[in-house]
């Protein structure tokens, strides 16, 4: 019970912080001293302060959008274990329940976006149902690694498994695992090199020029889902890169976030050292992503 | 080196006429007949001239009519063709039909000086730079507009090219932008991410600065020239200075010439340093975007220190400059120029060996020479596409003829070359500024500029951070200002970007338009 409410606990407050050490990061590689780790929290609470204006050219689609992808990332992060502990819900072929989620979130946000008839929201749907296509081949290979090394089909048995020990045996799978799940990561929650969640320049968005139309708590709801989103995938990520366990809860609980935190400085790292892909690029590199992850199927089904 | 002249008058003969009056004596004007204006289109053409300006003037208040004066330049030699027009028949035979960046000029001349080109092969006369809100009939340069009144609205649309068929798409982006920069709109046709065509339109910061003019006196027209293209400032002035000079006739003290090269490069080096790194964070790479915008502060507050004003604006005045700066100064400029060349290495060799910036620079945006060539571009934007145009060499002034720049010329168009041109260009006016303090002369820095004599003109052309800026000056009866035409080098240079964005993607095109960086000020005046 107690590991349920923090479980809850961390999935609602730390998810912004996440987004707040990435800038952190960014901004100590240009050399400046950057936005307060909490700017996320206080870009929310603003933009729940404010109102709401709705094109009248939209209908409840539109206002589904935003709050689709928040219940979406929400009950996910019901199911994925943090850390050493096991999710609050948890049961045999939870790991596709997972993974549709995140699809029918995207669909509700792409079809806002569609709804709303700008020709930029459609190019931006467009290409999200691009990468998200090619995305998704790379985590149901992940998944069916895991399962095949834990002989489970639900997530928190399937990820609390690994260990030094797995690492140990497999270690060329999962090393596979690892590389391309970064980058599903990476695709997925639109950082750079495949989206610029920063920039300014409607032409080269991906996600940001989906909720152009979207404002006041409607865009604050958005920007808390994808720090959701993140944080959810991020989980699933470190229990591939970072599978620490003391065995005291407590102490289980601290090393998870350090692991998240340092995935968020990772993160930075890679936006830091590196520009944006060129567009038609993105999808050579998600491909490449999809072969690590079938590779590591094959290394443990042979 | 009297080529173009000695084409124009070997064809024309008897039929031309060179015109008196008109300054530096190095730079003729000669009058055609006005049905034979468009021969000097394929004459020019023919030997290779670009075509750097096409405007109108009104003369009635000289006691003629109205003109159209177009400007030529090869190498080294520039040249104007004038040709009268009566108030009867406000019609010219159109240059568009062999110089394709003819057709805006010719536009432009139609919509604010209601002059109309003929015999135009594509018939593309819709207005540009004055919106459809104004009656079609105000001409705004026309000396029988008054300048204080108000203008009815008029509705009124316009003609966008347009692209039909299964896929295609239009994207409208602006005129109000993201970013804090000028309003201007580009229509993209685009086809998946494949751009099929971008129509760009401007005018949306036409202040009728022109017009202006003929209302200041000539000391108060330097500070209107300094606030054409606000980046620009030190450019517009000087060049504008520089006409007004050619028209009294006098020179100046060699130290304000000095000084004045030092301020021209100091904003080259200036809007050089942001450009580059605005290219890099179009690319979503942040950190040089940070590095380079910290060397441009310092060099602002360099400018502050030793000038009064950050972007060293109202500092070129008629006949001088307004500072005189002290050795001192002048020689802690050396060493801070030294010191933030060495930064300024340190920064780029981390640029040049970044692969991933490297890919999304390197075949982008690709403006080919011929291209380049045939649009009459200047600049950076042509010397990235193996343009060997500076007109620090092809029209140098004291002490550009002293100290003469090396010019980059890089051949592989793209937004690479474009970024890699001011990268080196920075280092040479780093250069050019050492030498200019080495030998920087003693005395005055200003003199007074004697009367403008009356109806005469003066042509003067000075390179800017963007490029070639030219402005032609004419005094009115009484020696005040007739008219003052300026061809900031976005003029052509916007053209040139519709071209460069062919054949890629539509997430790109904030890249080559950050490599290009043109100004809407100086383009719509």
């Amino acid at each position: 019970m107690t590991n349920s409410i923090i479980h809850i606990f961390l999935a609602l407050v730390m998810p912004p912080l996440l987004l707040g050490v990435i800038g952190k990061t960014k901004a100590a590689f240009a050399g400046r001293v950057g936005a307060p780790f909490l700017q996320p929290y206080y870009d929310i609470f603003r933009l729940l302060h404010k109102g709401t204006v709705f094109s009248t050219t939209t209908t409840w689609i539109f206002r589904a959008g935003p709050l689709v992808a928040l219940a979406t990332a929400a009950v996910a992060a019901l199911l994925i274990p943090f850390g050493a502990h096991p999710a609050p819900i948890s049961f045999q072929g939870d790991m596709i329940l997972y993974a549709y989620l995140f699809a029918l979130g995207r669909f509700f946000t792409m079809a806002a976006a569609l709804d709303t008839g700008s020709s930029f929201e459609g190019m931006g749907s467009a290409r999200e149902a691009t990468y998200s296509c090619l995305a998704e081949p790379t985590l149901f290979f992940a998944l069916i690694t895991l399962s095949r090394l834990s002989g489970s089909y639900s997530l928190s048995p399937m990820l609390v498994n690994i260990s030094f020990g797995v690492w140990l045996d497999s270690g060329a799978a999962l090393l596979m695992l690892v590389g391309g799940m970064f980058i599903v990561l990476l695709a997925e929650n639109c950082r750079i090199p495949f989206d610029d969640p920063n920039t300014h320049l409607e032409l080269t968005m991906v996600h940001e020029v989906m909720v152009l139309d979207h404002s006041g708590p409607a865009l604050a709801i958005i920007h808390y889902a994808a720090a959701l989103k993140l944080f959810v995938l991020g989980a699933f990520f470190v229990h591939l890169a970072l599978p620490y366990a003391t065995g005291n809860p407590y102490l289980d609980w601290v090393l998870f976030i350090i692991s998240m935190l340092e995935l968020a400085v990772v993160v930075g790292i890679v936006e830091s050292v590196m520009a944006r892909l060129r567009l038609i690029r993105i999808p050579q590199l998600l491909v490449a992503a999809t072969i690590l992850a079938a590779f590591s199927t094959l290394l443990v089904i042979r | 080196m009297n080529l173009l002249r000695d084409t124009i008058m070997n064809h024309f003969a008897t039929n031309a006429t060179l015109c008196g009056d008109c300054y530096p004596v190095a730079i003729p004007q000669i009058l055609v007949p006005r049905e034979q204006f468009d021969d000097i289109g394929w004459l020019m053409k023919d030997v290779g001239a670009r075509l750097v300006a096409e405007w109108g003037v009104d003369e009635t208040p000289l006691g003629r009519q109205y003109a159209v004066l177009a400007c030529f330049a090869r190498e080294t030699e520039y040249l104007l063709l004038r040709c009268n027009i009566p108030h009867n028949d406000p019609t010219f035979p159109s240059l568009s039909k062999k110089l394709a960046p003819a057709f805006r000029f010719e536009r432009q001349i139609m919509s604010l000086m209601g002059l109309t080109p003929t015999g135009h092969i594509h018939s593309d006369l819709r207005p540009w730079i004055k919106h459809e809100d104004w009656p079609v009939d105000a001409w705004p340069l026309r000396k029988s507009f008054a300048a204080g009144q108000r203008m009815p609205r008029v509705d009124g649309d316009y003609a966008w090219v347009r692209a039909e068929g299964e896929g295609v798409y239009e994207i409208p982006v602006g005129p109000v932008h993201a970013g804090i920069i000028e309003p201007g709109h580009f229509r993209f046709q685009a086809m998946g991410e494949d751009i099929l065509n971008l129509e760009e339109r401007l005018g949306y910061t036409h202040k009728g600065i022109e017009k202006r003019f003929e209302q200041l006196s000539w000391n108060d027209g330097a500070q209107l020239a300094g606030r054409t293209s606000g980046d620009s400032t030190v450019a517009h002035a000087l060049t504008y200075c520089r006409a007004l000079e050619t028209l009294t006739g006098q020179s100046i003290p060699s130290r304000a010439a000095w000084l004045r090269a030092i301020m021209l490069e100091l904003e080259r080096i200036a809007n050089h340093l942001g450009d580059v790194g605005a290219i890099a964070n179009d690319a979503a790479f942040t950190f040089f975007f940070y590095q380079f915008m910290r060397l441009k502060e310092l060099l602002l507050r360099i400018n502050k220190r030793l000038f009064g004003h950050r972007y060293l604006m109202d500092l070129i005045v008629p006949g001088g400059i307004a500072v005189n700066p002290a050795d001192e100064g002048t020689a802690s400029l050396g060493r801070e120029l030294t010191d933030l060349l060495k930064e300024f290495e340190r920064i780029v060799n981390m640029y040049d060996l970044n692969a991933s910036l490297d890919d999304r620079l390197r075949g982008t945006g690709i403006l080919t020479a011929k291209t380049a060539r045939e649009l009459g571009t200047v600049g950076y934007v042509a010397r990235a596409s193996e343009q060997a145009l500076d007109c620090r060499i092809q029209a140098p002034f004291s002490p550009y003829d002293r100290f003469p720049p090396h010019v980059v010329v890089l051949n592989s168009c793209d937004v690479h070359a474009r970024a890699w041109v001011r990268i080196e260009e920075i280092r040479d006016s780093i250069r050019l500024i050492h030498e200019l303090l080495a030998t920087l002369p003693d005395g005055e820095t200003v003199i007074m500029l004697t009367k403008v004599p009356p109806d005469c003109s003066s042509l003067a052309v000075v390179e800017g951070w963007r490029g070639e800026i030219v402005y032609w000056l004419q005094s009115g009866p009484q020696g005040e200002i007739n008219r003052c035409a300026i061809r900031d080098p976005s003029s052509v240079n916007w053209l040139a970007l519709e071209q460069a964005v062919h054949g890629n993607i539509v997430p790109d095109f904030p890249l080559c338009n950050k490599s290009f960086n043109q100004s809407y000020s100086g383009h719509d005046l």
